[in-house]
């Protein structure tokens, strides 16, 4: 997911904080730096930390100060080393205009990435010292607590209902005090006008400790971990199909969401499970919410000396059975590479599915459904990926009327007399209505409307004795209309006159005659009728 | 889409002032294709192929398209309801289910006699009981609304007039309309049957024939409650009311304009007319809401005919209909000129199955950041890797495609496209890499993970053909019948448990599945529900087959790199363990299935009469289908049953071992330590060892079993026995 780092360089950047590093040996230097120089910091270590090697994020680097000073110091990168290195030297300018540097930001996203689904950008800033815009503090009392991802939730879908394609921007502030209500109403606000979908706010410092002024290490790990578990976007998931089972990353995160005839809320299950498979050609790009991409998992363990794996706090208390040494793992990368087991199915998938041109209709949860497909990519011919489309919850989907009852193949077209079961692509039923652009209607809106159908009619009559039943049929269809549009003592005075004047001027066939003296009979009868009455052959 | 729309009524003036001529004329001459024959005709003809269409026709034939429009877009939720003065309408109560189609809405005009053209004495009382009978229909239930619930609270409406008015007529009209709507809902108050009206737009049109002048071109409008409002068209017969009806039909219910330009059409040579052609579409606005994340949209739209459009290229970029793209909304869409050739070609194109990508003209330079005009040059530390994506995007904004127009099920559908062929995701990795986070990665360890797979290579390895047959069996398709209490969905599911069951995963793992005919039918035949007894004989026959052969000393279609356990390398070892295999195999796929019915477990007993391989433990003889890792069994999915019942030891080892829940892992170093090597390691360990003794499995884990249970629990002075006091002395005396 493309992630925008949007720094404030304005001058309240320059102030000048205690920084306090904790030595080994357990003695504390205080150091006093610049608000810069802690954004700094807190870039290098978030980057360092996020280093992921699969190189699923792809950073850039936003200065901004002013309304027009506004510069990309880097472009959009996966290599981590970069940003740190243009992070190292921060300028500062005068002013601070956070609401064009967002609108930049957006349009920075859309030039490069178009209209992807999820975007990220992350503003460090410093809110504090700002009042250039001063809104009433008593409407926001809540804003002591943290966020809470429901009502996130919440407020992104409202969003969505008013216009569906505005939340697609996340917003994410990292400001090095904890800001007033009124700074953070503001932040809100500007995330609001710019349409984005306001996410979260981390902060150093409280503000209430106004003396303190000190940043310690462990406060810059705090948030970096907080920010860590919110960015790292994957999450790990298994792909069941039956009995054969796959564990695999899906990126980015498959994000809750509400069933609209319920209103309830629906987290995503851990486990995809295949449903069955529908033919591209029948799913056809149905929509979906969002895109993800799926990896098999390759576990990655140091080849050469055997290395005792160290406990992290989270494993400890999950399970105490890993808490101590590790087996040696002395196979060489690439047999681990072929011995992975786990990932054969998500592979044989992958084939097939490419070789299929199918889709595998998932159960991300109860109601909730999403299609796995095989995509190649441009860059490199020969491999493809799986990618996950998660529709909306519920039957979202008018050309799928119910995914429950999709039935498989074998069940809906059973072979006949117990023998072998050949597939054979069937259509879709198409559902019973009468369209417009399917079926012929008589449109007379527009003159040449008319002028088709009368050409058509007469043209018919032309080639009588042959083809009596294109004639009678349009025949009807005049007819019908006539009656339709209120047209009919104008239209069938004029019609007879036509053909007695076509029959004159031997313009129809000997042979044809009787059939249009017997519609001439017809029209007389139907313009002193009230009701149309259908012309048939025997009533003539 | 669930949401209820809003409903409309139409009320048609019978009166006679639309008798009268409104100027419109048509045609019935016959164009030939022979020009000046024609116009030799044209002026011999013209006096008697000539005909005047009466103002009742023009609104007849707005009305229907307005009809048409809607119900091609919202199919039945289309609330349509047509009410023309004087003509009684039988059922009030079911008008929202009296005009389900267009053909419907044709029918009913069609049972109409023209308006007489002597006036009628009580025209404006029929008009004031035809708006009464409108409101009264807004306020009626429709399908959705049946059951009173909080959506009754947004219940809103449409009621357009076609008449001819003076001011005079409008405020009778204004002040009948605000009388019932209020009396309305008081009813809707005390009858359930009613819902009260939150919104109603009153639209009167002023319909005049083409002679007479028209005051304004604009609509007036007119609050007369804060629930009603009324606004007021004029319009001249013809053209012009056709655009009135248009513009009222895009604002009542919110739909918007696309014009399609540049669609190429085969053509004959004799033609003059043009090869590409500009087709109008007519779609809900939300269509043209991607667009706005780019640019405001006035840089795309033309007015035509004083209606907005949004002008969009058609692109011959893929038709193949094959492709997934990414999409994420889609709406129903009509043409607006239905009838015409280039409409019809259009339409004809996309029900044949094929998809059009439509482009959007360039974006203005104001809405793109040009990145070097921001960057600094000196500051941008351009890696190698990331220069192909920075040429990417110049030449990405070049082609942007917005929408794509496609068929599904012969409907036609317009999805907005997420644009941009820049796609992140392409430069992805293959695989996703877990490391422990004290371990730094090389890069070049880094990079031989990441290389990428080789499609073909993959394919080799997998028995890919085999799956493909199981893809195909549980294909979906929708059911219209449906047996009472069965999900068909389920079906699916019960078909792959059933079949991936005991089904290897790669090609050098199986000798069975490899076998030629006939043997090949066990493995079939097997997986079906039920067997017939000439079923049963046909897999008797092939294992006695494969008895022949192996007292014949066939050779077994033994995969090229297939695992031999022996050390010995002669030929004939090899072949003996190639039998013993098979037979393991034969036996393990049948086991699996022994259950489903009689014959299964016929057919089990004859494999296990054979005596040719020992009964095993229930563990897959499949190495790679087993997973390194243990699965919870997922309470919340659907599938639960599913779950294996495999390696039932191995779960109960698992739960021994960390008696851990699977919850919640988002954080992948959870994933892995449960799943280190030492784990697995521990797990085989577990696996080796003896069964548990009685006493112990009592215990919940960790199985410690208390010694001496008694011995504080019973003073030495109460105790009858006695034995147990003096047997601690005893020791104590001894140590």
């Amino acid at each position: 997911m493309p992630t925008i780092l949007l720094i404030d360089c304005s001058l309240g950047m320059a102030e000048r904080f205690s920084f306090v590093t904790k030595q080994q040996n357990n003695m504390a230097t205080t150091m006093n730096i610049e608000k810069r120089s802690l954004v700094a910091k807190i870039i290098e270590s978030l980057m360092t930390n996020t280093n992921s090697p699969t190189k699923l994020e792809t950073i850039a680097l936003v200065f901004f100060a002013g309304r027009d000073t506004i510069k990309i110091v880097q472009h959009f990168t996966k290599n981590t080393d970069d940003i740190i290195k243009s992070v190292q030297k921060l300028p500062i300018f005068g002013d601070f205009s956070l609401k064009s540097a967002i609108d930049f930001a957006k349009k920075y996203l859309t030039t490069t990435f178009g209209g992807q689904r999820s975007q990220k950008i992350l503003v460090f800033t410093d809110s504090s010292h700002r009042d250039d815009d001063p809104i009433k503090e008593s409407t926001y009392n809540n804003s002591n607590q943290m966020d809470i991802d429901l009502r996130k939730v919440i407020t992104n879908d409202e969003r969505d209902k008013t216009s569906l394609s505005n939340s697609t921007t996340d917003i994410s502030f990292v400001c090095i005090r904890k800001p007033s209500s009124s700074d953070r109403a503001r932040l809100e606000d500007i995330t609001e006008q710019t349409q984005c979908s306001f996410s979260k706010i981390y902060w150093l410092l409280n503000r209430d400790v106004e003396n303190n002024t000190t940043i310690t290490n462990e406060m810059i790990q705090d948030v970096i971990t907080q920010i860590k578990s919110d960015i790292m976007d994957v999450f790990i998931s298994i792909l069941k199909c039956g009995h054969y089972e796959s564990q695999l990353a899906v990126y980015p995160k498959i994000k809750p969401a509400i069933l609209q005839t319920t209103g309830e809320l629906l987290q995503p299950s851990n486990t995809l499970t295949v449903n069955g498979f529908i033919e591209l050609s029948s799913i056809r790009s149905a929509m979906a919410t969002s895109k993800h991409i799926l990896l098999p998992i390759q576990r990655y363990t140091r080849p050469q000396p055997p290395m005792p794996m160290f406990a992290t706090k989270k494993s400890a208390i999950s399970s105490s059975s890993s808490s101590s040494t590790t087996a040696t793992a002395n196979s060489s990368l690439t047999t681990q590479k072929k011995s992975n087991a786990a990932n054969n199915f998500y592979y044989l998938l992958l084939i097939s599915l490419k070789k299929e041109k199918s889709a595998a209709l998932i159960s991300v949860n109860d109601q909730w459904f999403g299609a796995i497909h095989c995509q190649k990519f441009e860059r490199k011919k020969k491999s493809s990926r799986l990618i996950l489309s998660v529709f909306e919850p519920g039957d979202c989907i008018p050309w799928i009327s119910s995914f429950e009852r999709l039935g498989p193949y074998a069940l809906v077209f059973p072979p006949a007399n117990n023998s072998e079961l050949v597939y054979k692509k069937q259509q879709w039923p198409v559902k019973p209505f009468a369209r417009s652009y399917t079926e012929t209607f008589l449109i007379w809106c527009r003159q040449n409307n008319f002028q088709n159908d009368i050409n058509k009619f007469v043209r018919a009559s032309a080639k009588l004795p042959d083809k009596v039943n294109i004639f009678h049929r349009e025949l009807n269809k005049i007819c019908r209309g006539a009656f339709i549009y209120g047209l009919r003592d104008r239209l069938f005075h004029l019609l007879r006159q036509l053909f007695q004047h076509q029959i004159q001027t031997n313009k129809i066939k000997p042979d044809g005659i009787k059939y249009v003296q017997n519609v001439i009979m017809y029209m007389n009868r139907l313009s002193s009728s009230d009701r149309y009455i259908k012309y048939e052959e025997t009533s003539a | 889409m669930d949401h209820q729309r809003n409903k409309a009524v139409l009320i048609l003036d019978h009166s006679s002032f639309f008798a009268r001529p409104s100027g419109v004329t048509f045609n019935v001459n016959v164009q030939n294709s022979d020009q000046q024959q024609q116009q030799q005709q044209d002026q011999i003809n013209n006096e008697n192929t000539l005909g005047m269409k009466s103002l009742w026709t023009c609104i007849v034939e707005c009305v229907l398209e307005y009809c048409r429009i809607l119900f091609d877009i919202f199919e039945d939720d289309a609330l349509i309801t047509l009410i023309v003065t004087g003509i009684d309408q039988r059922d009030q109560s079911s008008c929202w289910n009296r005009y389900k189609n267009l053909s419907q809405c044709m029918d009913f005009f069609a049972g109409i006699q023209p308006p007489n053209e002597r006036s009628l004495i009580n025209d404006d009382d029929l008009l004031k009981h035809s708006l009464n009978e409108a409101i009264t229909a807004l306020c009626t239930r429709s399908k959705k609304q049946n059951i009173p619930n909080d959506l009754d609270y947004t219940n809103s409406g449409h009621i357009i007039l076609f008449s001819t008015f003076n001011n005079k007529r409008i405020a009778t009209i204004e002040k009948d309309a605000q009388t019932f709507h209020q009396s309305h809902n008081h009813m809707a108050l005390e009858m359930t049957d009613f819902v009260p009206l939150t919104k109603c737009d009153l639209t009167l049109v002023d319909v005049r024939p083409l002679d007479q002048p028209i005051p304004t071109s604009n609509p007036e409008f007119n609050l007369i409650t804060s629930i009603l409002h009324r606004t007021l068209y004029y319009a001249q017969a013809g053209q012009m009311l056709f655009t009135r009806m248009l513009q009222i039909l895009l604002k009542q219910h919110n739909l918007a304009l696309t014009t399609v330009t540049g669609i190429p059409m085969k053509e004959d040579v004799a033609s003059r007319s043009s090869l590409n052609y500009d087709v109008d579409i007519v779609h809900p606005a939300e269509v043209h809401h991607s667009l706005r994340e780019r640019a405001p949209l006035k840089y795309w739209r033309q007015i035509k005919d004083d209606v907005e459009t949004i002008v969009l290229k058609w692109s011959a970029f893929s038709y193949d209909p094959e492709n997934y793209y990414d999409t994420y909304s889609a709406y129903r869409f009509s043409p607006l000129d239905v009838n015409s050739r280039e409409s019809a070609c259009l339409t004809n194109f996309l029900l044949s199955g094929k998809c059009v990508l439509l482009e959007l003209g360039n974006i203005p330079n104001e809405c793109a950041v040009n990145i070097n005009e921001y960057g600094d040059e000196n500051c941008f530390n351009t890696s190698e890797n990331d220069l192909s994506s920075l040429t990417t995007t110049t030449t990405a904004t070049n082609r942007l495609f917005s929408h794509m127009i496609i068929s599904h099920n012969q409907e036609l559908m317009i999805h907005a496209i997420a644009f941009g062929s820049n796609n992140p995701m392409s430069k992805i990795g293959p695989c996703y890499i877990v490391n422990d986070e004290k371990d730094n990665m090389s890069i070049n360890d880094l990079e031989e993970l990441m290389d990428e797979i080789d499609d073909d290579n993959l394919e080799k390895d997998l028995r890919v053909e085999s799956f493909i047959n199981i893809i195909r069996t549980t294909t979906l398709y929708p059911l219209e019948t449906m047996t009472s209490g069965k999900i068909p969905i389920e079906d699916s599911l019960r078909l792959l448990e059933r079949h991936t069951r005991r089904c290897p995963l790669l090609t050098n793992e199986t000798i069975l599945f490899n076998m030629p005919s006939p043997i090949n039918l066990l493995t079939s035949l097997i997986l079906r529900e039920k067997l017939s007894d000439d079923d049963v004989s046909k897999c008797l026959i092939a294992l006695k087959y494969i008895d022949n052969m192996e007292r014949n000393g066939e050779q077994l279609p033994v995969p090229n790199n297939f695992q031999y356990t022996t050390k010995i390398v002669t030929n004939k070892a090899k072949k003996d363990e190639a039998y013993r295999f098979l037979w393991r195999e034969i036996e393990y796929f049948v086991r699996g299935y022994k259950e489903t019915s009689d014959s299964h477990r016929h057919i089990y007993q004859n494999i296990v009469d054979r005596r040719k391989t020992d009964i095993e433990n229930d563990s897959s003889i499949y190495q790679s289908n087993k997973i390194d890792f243990i699965f919870p069994t997922d309470e919340t999915s659907s599938t639960s049953t599913m779950i294996t019942k495999r390696d039932k030891n191995l779960q109960e080892n698992n739960e021994k071992m960390n008696g851990r829940v699977w919850t919640e892992f988002n954080d992948i170093k959870q994933v892995v330590s449960a799943n280190s090597l030492r784990d697995m390691w521990n797990r085989k360990q577990q696996e080796k060892r003896a069964p548990e003794f009685d006493g112990r499995a009592e215990y919940p884990p960790p199985r410690l079993i208390p010694l001496y249970v008694n011995l504080n629990s019973k003073t030495s002075l109460t105790n009858p026995i006695g034995i147990q006091p003096i047997l601690t002395t005893n020791i104590s005396e001894k140590i």
